[in-house]
């Protein structure tokens, strides 16, 4: 996908960085003007795909956002784990596993890539930039 | 700058009834103070408490989780967690992680 722009971010492999994920998409994205009912969505999506490469993968993950010449938002998190991460469906009284439901329910399409390095998810959401 | 600064907990009453009245953003890293909190408004009312998620203003799934363990706290206690006008960013992310309908939510003060 061919970029217009983009912005990263190295975070520290702290859950207290959680926040200072989420301040960097807002500032992001308000910067590109994206309008503000759109940048919710992407602050949730950011923050359980941060929280999962510190949780599951226990590295120092990095965030990126980048706009594609279509108009859409890639946001992008990489960590050095080559786990992957599973989707799951929790029952009614699983207190866990929503995070993915979450990213999955917000997004237009996500994915992971892999290679020697770690992994990174990429999610799209599509018009962001309408 | 840390987590510390953007959320708060405070023990009022609502409505007559002992409340947690939580504001500003519950992600992972105040998941466990989040947990303490409702631990304790759950064991202090005998699980009959009100959870105020007016002034919330960022939710995660980790936030949902502890909610949701409270829930089941409350109900093991013989009462019932209910929960008092969330804001519309927590009303939707409860909405789609598929919880919404498992609390009891109050619109407007009992």
């Amino acid at each position: 996908m061919e970029s217009v722009r983009e912005a990263l971010v190295h975070l520290p492999s702290d859950v207290a960085s959680l926040g200072e994920g989420r301040r960097f998409v807002a500032r992001t994205l308000r910067d590109w003007k994206v309008d503000e009912s759109r940048i919710e969505p992407v602050l949730l999506v950011a923050n359980e795909l941060v929280a999962n490469a510190i949780v599951h993968a226990q590295s120092a993950p990095v965030l990126s956002l980048a706009e594609s010449s279509a108009g859409d938002l890639l946001l992008r998190v990489s960590d050095e784990s080559r786990a992957l991460p599973v989707p799951q469906a929790p029952s009614v009284d699983d207190d866990g596993g929503r995070g993915l439901i979450l990213v999955q329910a917000l997004s237009d399409r996500w994915g992971i890539d892999t290679d020697t390095d770690g992994k990174s998810v990429w999610v799209t959401f599509a018009g962001a930039f309408a | 700058m840390s987590g510390e600064w953007d959320v708060a907990f405070e023990r009022s009453e609502r409505g007559g009834r002992p409340a947690l009245v939580v504001s500003g953003e519950i992600d992972l890293s105040v998941a466990g103070r989040f947990a303490q909190e409702l631990g304790n408004l759950v064991g202090d009312t005998d699980g009959k408490g009100l959870v105020d998620l007016s002034g919330v203003a960022f939710i995660d799934s980790s936030g949902v989780r502890e909610l949701l363990k409270a829930k089941h706290a409350a109900e093991g206690a013989g009462g019932e967690l209910s929960l008092l006008t969330p804001s519309a960013s927590c009303r939707k992310v409860l909405e789609i992680s598929g919880v919404l309908s498992e609390f009891t939510v109050l619109e407007a003060l009992p």
